[in-house]
């Protein structure tokens, strides 16, 4: 009995401990991001930091100014959440509403592979494929020009592009099972009432399964916001301000191209770049929380 | 008189199943285009002597054997560690 009771406290503490490891975890990584991400600000000067709009940390008179870097990001993310959720929200109709269960049954799955394809792999298609049709419609559009920096194709539309097919499974599979999940009464008595069957989809399906498409969608920004290997292969790496042929740098790609060899204030500043991201990151992640309480709330 | 059994055509709805045929199509093509190209690539480069690393320059003293070694030790200790403390962790939730 004694021997019991003594290996079910064992085996608590253990669990316990190992549930703090992940809190601390958390903790730890926010501790160190604004320790070192703050001190730059404060050495700078956080207007000049956020809203400078030139970066020569190199230079005998540095300028850190991140501003392009972050419009980048939030550039990036919005347009290609721009293309890519209209494409993914269609395909998740069409998988569940207007396919038939045979072909769903094929196509789903392979939606699922497309999520399983690291990020690698989408770069050097992106390099491989994008980047020469970019070239090519560069040379076009700018024939004549002579204020236009010539990138070799590797600009923002790329990064954009990719980011697009990155963020479509995710979008796809969080869609899927939201409209799954709407009850078959629904659609009956929208049909029943005389609507057509892209009535019911569009003005009862999909208002009903909002909440788990926010979801995917919120998933999905936070997926291109924080994609770095993908995008560095194919947006140049110039900090420039975010046309879609110029070449750009995103605050991810900011840290992998410069953290190797960044010294003193340099280095402290990408932290700040760091910082930044990982505010952004927090703010999607708590919107999600809130999406999902909501999503909990209105399902009761 | 229009009988309940005939069925109106509305051309927005054609116009939305074009749309969602489209997109549907796009996602499908996408994945297929992305497989058959990497196989297409890759494949052909793709041999004995490749996996065994016998083409390798660096053959004794980083060759690639010892890369994919690494890679699984990698992979496994990582999946000791994170399985034992989330798995736990989920437990004690």
């Amino acid at each position: 009995m004694r021997k019991k009771s003594m290996v079910e406290n064992t085996a608590k503490i253990i669990f316990l401990i190992c549930a703090i490891v992940a809190i601390f975890a958390v903790i730890s990584i926010t501790l160190y991001m604004f320790l070192k991400g703050t001190p730059a600000f404060a050495k700078v000067g956080v207007i000049d930091l956020l809203f400078g709009t030139e970066w020569a940390p190199t230079a005998a008179d540095p300028k850190y100014g991140i501003l392009y870097i972050i419009l980048t990001s939030i550039i990036g993310t919005a347009v290609s959440i721009l293309i890519g959720v209209p494409i993914a929200l269609l395909t998740a109709v069409f998988l569940t509403e207007v396919s038939n269960k045979k072909l769903s049954a094929i196509v789903q799955p392979a939606v699922e592979l497309l999520a399983a394809i690291p990020s690698v792999i989408y770069g050097l298609l992106g390099l491989m494929i994008l980047n020469p049709i970019m070239y090519k419609m560069e040379k076009y559009f700018f024939e004549g020009s002579t204020t236009h920096q010539f990138t070799g194709g590797s600009n923002l539309l790329a990064a954009i592009i990719v980011l697009a097919i990155m963020i479509l499974p995710t979008v796809i599979n969080m869609s899927v099972s939201a409209i799954k999940a709407v009850p078959q009464q629904m659609r009956s008595a929208s049909l029943a009432l005389g609507a057509t069957k892209i009535q019911t989809i569009f003005k009862v399906t999909i208002p009903a399964a909002k909440s788990g498409i926010m979801t995917g969608i919120v998933l999905g920004i936070g997926r291109a916001l924080g994609e770095a290997m993908a995008i560095n292969m194919v947006a140049g790496g110039t900090v420039s301000f975010p046309l879609p042929f110029n070449s750009v740098r995103f605050l991810t790609t900011q840290l992998v191209s410069e953290m190797g060899y960044a010294s003193g204030l340099h280095r402290q500043v990408l932290f700040s770049v760091g910082l930044v991201l990982f505010v952004f990151i927090m703010i999607i992640n708590f919107s999600l929380m809130k999406l999902k309480k909501k999503g909990a709330v209105e399902n009761d | 008189m229009t009988s309940i059994k005939g069925k109106r055509h509305r051309i927005s709805d054609n116009i939305t199943y074009f749309f969602i045929y489209l997109c549907a199509a796009i996602s499908v093509l996408l994945l297929l285009g992305i497989i058959v190209y990497v196989f297409v690539r890759g494949i052909g480069q793709i041999n004995w002597e490749f996996l065994t690393c016998e083409t390798l320059f660096l053959k004794d003293a980083w060759n690639c054997r010892k890369i994919f070694s690494i890679h699984w030790y990698i992979i496994v200790i990582t999946m000791i560690i994170a399985t034992r403390s989330g798995l736990s962790s989920s437990i004690f939730k």
